[in-house]
């Protein structure tokens, strides 16, 4: 149900050869200050966005998310927008409320009602020129605009449709930056309307060209990590926010800590991509310790390589090991030495073999970043001293677009529900065009993971 | 050859020498060892009937010749170089390893990891340090480790060779700033006349003890030197009881202790977790996740909680089967905000799942977070009103053995219930004071015309009198206001309250 945007800007200071990188956040619906409250948290920040005594990292590069004001305070380069106000009502009396500055969240007045079409169309044609100029005034603050984040769910209208209307807008007006998008794929446990199939198709078809990299979170992995492996009976949407965000987190870890990374993420984006439609990632997270755990073992490096070649720590339902990898980047943070990680990948030991694509053998890439992940206090996660997010690329992925069109598809044969999005204005052609669109990208995913044909040689002339 | 109590690692496996010695009926010296991995051992230190040592886990001990395979460890800062410290393999070099489990066909590449190795060489930046498994035993001579890595704030030496607690002293004595120690699977022997401890841990705040078989009274000891500290852990400890040694603490109270992990021990009587937490009242988190509690006894008279202002308690993976348990949790612990109860029988049981959440909502009225998640307002009231009208259908009758068995019941009660008096008049239709009267326990968010039903039914007023029914409210000064019996309104809007007076009137 959210989206959120990340500018990302690169100065140049040629003088001295240093790259500095400085991002500012969007954020678009249901989805908390979480991540604020985490990238606080690792650069050492109080909630009012003041460093704390002492606590300065001299390696952190806050500029890459927060801009600074004259009264030393940093603020998030970033935007709240939401087609109804309660949420961000939220954001604003909570206890990060003075991080965020008034001037960062727009709210429309009537919400999507979980319609497409009217995130899409009618309400949300309503906000987005307001959002495009406070846009434009925060990349006008940068000093040199890269590319931005894009965070939506695809289940809700707000997320759906503003998401992709917002997404469209962007590739008009800064089509040469980079967009990089977050999305929550929708999951039965925790839906909330059952339309869900329609949004996502309908908001993955707008959003294809337009996109360059998609990190998919998927709730209904999320919902089970939280059940199995944090210990969190029924796990709610702050259950979930919270592990989001500490994957988020890993992934952007790389762009806001450059000075103690040998890799950044625009490389690994590069990497991960190797063609414009099949650019959906799936994070992995290790180690999933509950908080009430008492630190045992779980959290070698070994261990924690492991478990990421396993199912049980993805972001997304899927089976890699039925698929094969494309790419994939394996980033670790915190207290991990060179020699050590090197040993616990060569000694990975699956049930299963790990299966590359035979067109391309050297897009598994290693990322260190010494800085520590902070975990929210009170959630559900332990402290921990080290981490590892691993980001591949893999056909298996092309599992969770076949559910969706399995949804989508029972459904639509009967035209269920499709009066609604007809209502709003939109036509009826759009829903076949998307689900053809769809089909395509399923169709593109067996392509890539096929085996080259050999040209094999003539028995006789 | 070791002495006694020395630490050693063969191949893989650590443990602790027991027995230095021959051996009845073989030639030769043999090392006793109790292996910190029982599976590891083969039995208690007894051969052929004689006992040469003994072990504290049932067997885990054998016994080993000396051999170019043992190692005894190594000092602190050897043992930190050689992890950190890493040569540098030139700067333009891709380095490549080959992925396990992939045939040989996945190379893994990373590039500028000399970078990497470059920052973490230079020691006296580090402030997080780990050296678990890296065969650590000896400190260093006084200053060196203060000169190598001075900005030291966590420092993990889990499954290490250190032999005791004096060995921990003499090494974080050398780092001031450290405020981290984890101590995870070693086996330590408490500290003698030459610890320092009150230097040496003036600053730390967070200790693990997990999987060391601290007990729980050589614990207490060692963190009258930790002024500041904060949290401990004390899981995988196979604590059976935390009996305190009153004699040599006295009255010491450790006013800084918040957090109290005990995950995974076989505790299994509350009152001596309750006697023995007295030393610590500014508890604020009790984790008792995986042990064996089976009851949760309600405290008797005059006994003053130890956790008084605990807000955090897990109980997660214990033995708890009856709801008289959770009844005396908030007896214990009246600030108490977050619980988790995953995994006891009380809650799997297929016939309580569907009402455990409820019921533990409405049993426990500070509670803000149950199993991690956020209880609302709504879900609360929802709850409570469904344990109300659980406990009216199923519950005792009788009122004493009601609330012996529900002590939530009045307060909630009290606290979302409405009684009524009402007078239901003799066929004459006059308002008498002689008429009897009934009382009746409504909501308050009842609509009048549902109320009005709701009398008709508890009254037994026969269908021919019903349209006559009518309604007046006492008020205060004793007026009577009639309430129109078809009103949408909430009997709340008309003002009745607890213990309001009302007349009914019905013609004959």
């Amino acid at each position: 149900m959210s989206v959120r945007l990340v500018y990302k800007s690169v100065m140049h200071v040629v003088s001295t050869g240093l790259i500095q990188y400085e991002y500012a956040l969007l954020i678009l619906g249901r989805r908390r200050g979480h991540i604020g409250e985490l990238y606080t948290l690792e650069h050492g920040m109080s909630p009012d966005g003041r460093f704390l005594d002492g606590a300065h990292k001299p390696d952190s590069d806050p500029s890459t998310f927060f801009a600074e004001t004259g009264s030393g305070k940093h603020v998030p380069r970033s935007l709240y927008i939401d087609l109804e106000p309660g949420v961000i009502d939220e954001v604003k009396t909570g206890p990060y409320k003075a991080l965020f500055h008034p001037e960062g969240m727009i709210t429309g007045k009537e919400d999507a009602a979980n319609n497409y079409a009217r995130g899409h169309y009618t309400v949300g044609k309503e906000i987005i020129d307001p959002v495009m100029d406070k846009i434009r005034r925060l990349a006008d603050n940068c000093s040199g605009l890269q590319g931005f984040f894009v965070f939506h769910s695809f289940g809700g209208g707000t997320g759906s449709g503003l998401g992709a209307l917002l997404l469209e807008h962007l590739a008009a007006d800064y089509g040469k930056k980079s967009k990089l998008e977050f999305c929550v794929y929708p999951a039965p446990q925790l839906s909330s309307s059952v339309v869900e199939p329609y949004n996502s198709v309908l908001t993955t078809h707008a959003t294809l060209e337009y996109c360059d990299c998609s990190f998919m979170v998927d709730n209904e992995a999320i919902y089970d990590i939280c059940k199995t492996k944090l210990g969190v009976a029924r796990p709610s949407f702050p259950n979930l926010n919270r592990l989001i965000a500490q994957v988020v987190s890993s992934i952007t870890a790389s762009i806001r800590f450059g000075g103690s990374l040998n890799v950044d993420l625009n490389e690994f984006q590069t990497n991960l991509v190797p063609f414009p439609r099949i650019h959906f990632p799936v994070a992995t997270y290790a180690p999933l310790i509950s908080a009430e755990k008492a630190s045992h073992e779980q959290n070698s490096v070994a261990d924690m390589t492991f478990s990421c070649f396993e199912t049980g720590n993805q972001m997304v339902k899927c089976d890699p090991k039925e698929g094969k990898y494309m790419a994939c980047a394996l980033l670790y943070r915190g207290d991990v030495v060179p020699k050590v990680v090197q040993a616990a990948i060569s000694t990975v030991k699956t049930k299963k073999t790990i299966q590359f694509v035979d067109w391309c053998k050297t897009a598994f890439k290693l990322g260190i970043c010494s800085e520590p992940a902070a975990t929210v206090p009170g959630g559900d996660l332990a402290q921990n001293t080290r981490s590892l997010c691993m980001l591949s690329n893999t056909t298996a992925i092309s599992a969770a677009w076949s559910r969706l069109d399995y949804k989508f598809d029972l459904m639509y044969s009967k035209r269920a529900f499709v009066h609604w999005y007809v209502g709003e204005g939109m036509e009826e052609g759009e829903f076949s065009e998307a689900r053809e669109d769809l089909a395509a990208l399923e169709k593109d995913y067996e392509e890539v993971g096929a085996d080259t044909p050999e040209d094999e040689e003539p028995a006789e002339y | 050859m070791p002495s006694v109590g020395t630490r050693l690692s063969h191949s893989g496996y650590l443990g602790t020498v027991r027995f230095v010695g021959e051996i009845e009926g073989t030639a030769g010296t043999w090392l006793g060892v109790e292996w910190d991995d029982p599976q590891r051992g083969k039995h208690d230190g007894v051969k052929d009937g004689k006992r040469y040592f003994s072990c504290s886990v049932p067997g885990a001990g054998s016994f080993i010749r000396q051999s170019p395979a043992i190692t005894y460890g190594q000092s602190f800062l050897t043992s930190l170089i050689s992890k950190y410290i890493e040569l540098p393999r030139g700067s333009t070099a891709v380095e490549k390893v080959i992925l396990g489990s992939s045939n040989g066909a996945i190379e893994v590449e990373a590039v500028g990891l000399d970078r990497i190795r470059g920052n973490l060489a230079q020691l006296e930046r580090l402030r997080e340090i780990s050296l678990d498994g890296e065969n650590v035993a000896t400190a260093d001579p006084p200053g060196t480790i203060t000169n190598t890595c001075p900005g030291t704030r966590g420092l993990d030496l889990s499954k290490n060779l250190i032999r005791s607690w004096d060995v921990v002293a003499m090494i974080t004595d050398q780092l001031p700033q450290l405020h981290r120690l984890a101590l995870n699977q070693n086996r330590l022997q408490p500290p003698t006349g030459a610890f320092r401890g009150a230097s040496a841990f003036r600053h730390l705040r967070e200790l693990q003890l997990n999987a060391t078989l601290t007990e729980w009274h050589a614990m207490q000891r060692i963190i009258v030197d930790m002024p500041v500290l904060r949290s401990v852990e004390m899981g995988y400890n196979r604590l059976e009881h935390l009996f305190s040694d009153n004699s040599c603490l006295g009255s010491v109270k450790n006013s800084t202790l918040e957090d109290l992990n005990f995950d995974t021990n076989r505790i299994s009587n509350w009152l001596t977790v309750c006697d023995a937490l007295r030393t610590y009242p500014a508890l604020r988190r009790l984790v008792l996740t995986a042990n064996s509690l089976e009851r949760i006894e309600p405290p008797s008279d005059g006994w003053v909680s130890s956790l008084q202002h605990l807000q955090h308690l897990s109980l997660s993976f214990n033995r708890l089967s009856s709801w008289r348990d959770i009844n005396a949790i908030p007896c214990w612990c009246p600030e108490l905000e977050s619980l988790s109860l995953t995994g006891n029988p009380l809650v799997e049981d297929p016939e309580q799942i569907r009402n455990a959440r409820q019921f533990a909502i409405a049993s426990i009225p500070s509670l803000t977070t149950l199993d991690a998640a956020a209880i609302s307002l709504h879900e609360r009231a929802d709850s409570e009103l469904f344990y109300l009208s659980y406990v009216n259908r199923h519950g005792p009758t009788n009122e004493d053995a009601r609330q012996r068995e529900h002590p939530q019941w009045a307060a909630l009660c009290e606290k979302i219930s409405v009684c009524l008096c009402a007078q239901i008049p003799t066929a004459t239709g006059d308002i008498a004071d002689a008429s009897p009267s009934t009382r009746l326990r409504v909501l308050p968010t009842m609509s009048v015309r549902a109320f009005r039903m709701k009398l008709i039914k508890s009254c037994k007023i026969p269908r021919a009198q019903q349209a006559s029914l009518r309604m007046w409210l006492k008020m205060p000064n004793d007026n009577l206001v009639e309430i129109d019996g078809d009103d949408g309104h909430e009997l709340d809007w008309w003002g009745l309250e607890g213990d309001s007076h009302l007349f009914v009137y019905t013609e004959a």
